[in-house]
């Protein structure tokens, strides 16, 4: 079994190759507001998300905060 | 009477004949066994790809059961946002006699909605959450802004559509499914021929300002591509026991000959539309 860490990097390695970056996207950036994501990036971010934790992802007021940036992403999603 | 007032009056009067109220219309079995198909297998994701010799008879049984919950699913939450949106610009929108179709539409759709949630909710334990996002909001008229949110309707309509009519007409889909897909497209074939009506009558101030074309070309490119990408659903994949969801999606989405299907099936009547009209989509 992958441990939390390992899924996590992994998904920062996913979502790193999606959008093209050359190095690690830093952990505080803002996703969003700094256009590192489109809409449709961003749908498979959540998707990847969800199967990497198991967890059911609902797209709703309170999701924007939590997965706002990978440290936000990493505090909410995986346990560390 | 113009003919967009005629048609609608019209579908109304359709709509009005032909209120059965889905409440009590259908005979809900106990249950749907797995070992069926919930979905004609040319409708499964693999279909058209080499991709399909991966599973066998029962693993694409399974996967049918989920696909099937997946595009009920898709069509309950795309309803809802319908019902939302027509809602929001019920009274503002340029329609004049013809806005009198949207409340035989509303009532309508909220009788799918009921039927679609209760079929994946009893029969399977689950609705999958609308995975539609749209994080940038381009600025709009009115008019453009009325306009998309017709030709988004019709976008999931006519993909709900092509579903409908497969599933309807393939006698190795459970019988009961088959009766909801007929049910469905009866109804749908009426919003459909409404929603093009109403697109072409709408267009011309929708296109009225400088670089309007372009801007909802973009808009709806992105509106297209948010539909297609909701039926490769990984956690249906998952569900039906298929690991790496994720990795079956990319594979499949990328696909020409799914590609080749989307253009051709599922989206070749709205990009006819929409290029008669002149709005350039990629
Ligand atoms: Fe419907
Ligand atoms: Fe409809």
């Amino acid at each position: 079994m992958d441990t939390e860490e390992q899924k996590f990097s992994e998904l920062c390695e996913w979502l790193r190759l999606k959008v093209k970056w050359q190095d690690s996207i830093p952990l505080e950036l803002d996703l969003i507001e700094n256009k590192v994501v489109n809409s449709l990036i961003f749908v498979e971010f959540l998707m990847m998300l969800e199967e990497s934790t198991g967890l059911e992802i609902i797209i709703d007021d309170t999701l924007q905060p939590k997965v706002a940036s990978l440290a936000a992403v990493k505090t909410h999603f995986f346990n560390q | 009477m113009n003919t967009l007032l005629l048609r609608a009056d019209n579908l109304s009067k359709l709509s009005v004949k032909k209120h059965n109220v889905a409440f009590a219309h259908f005979d809900w079995p106990d249950s749907i066994p797995h070992d069926t198909w919930w979905q004609s297998p040319d409708l499964l994701t693999p279909a058209l790809t080499d991709k399909l010799q991966n599973y066998n008879q029962q693993e694409l049984m399974e996967l049918s059961r989920w696909e099937c919950i997946n595009s009920f699913s898709l069509n309950y939450t795309g309803e809802l946002e319908l019902i939302q949106e027509v809602s929001r610009i019920l009274d503002k929108v340029k329609l004049d006699e013809a806005r009198e179709y949207l409340f035989h539409l509303i009532d309508e759709e909220n009788q799918h909605m009921w039927y679609f949630r209760k079929f994946c909710l009893d029969y399977a334990g689950k609705v999958y959450p609308n995975k539609k996002f749209q994080l940038e909001k381009a600025s709009l008229t009115p008019a453009q802004d009325h306009f998309l949110v017709f030709a988004r309707i019709l976008i999931f309509e006519e993909v709900g559509h092509y579903f409908n009519v497969q599933n309807a007409r393939d006698d190795r889909v459970h019988p009961f499914i088959r009766e909801i897909n007929q049910e469905h497209y009866r109804d749908e074939s009426r919003h459909i021929a409404y929603g093009r009506q109403v697109l072409e009558h709408l267009a011309a101030d929708a296109l009225a300002e400088e670089g309007s074309d372009r801007l909802l070309a973009a808009q709806l490119d992105k509106s297209i591509a948010i539909n297609i990408g909701a039926l490769y659903n990984p956690a249906a994949y998952r569900d039906a026991g298929l690991q790496k969801g994720m990795q079956i999606r990319d594979a499949l989405l990328s696909d020409p000959a799914r590609i080749d299907f989307h253009e051709t099936k599922l989206l070749g009547n709205f990009k006819r539309l929409m290029e008669r009209i002149g709005i350039p989509l990629s």
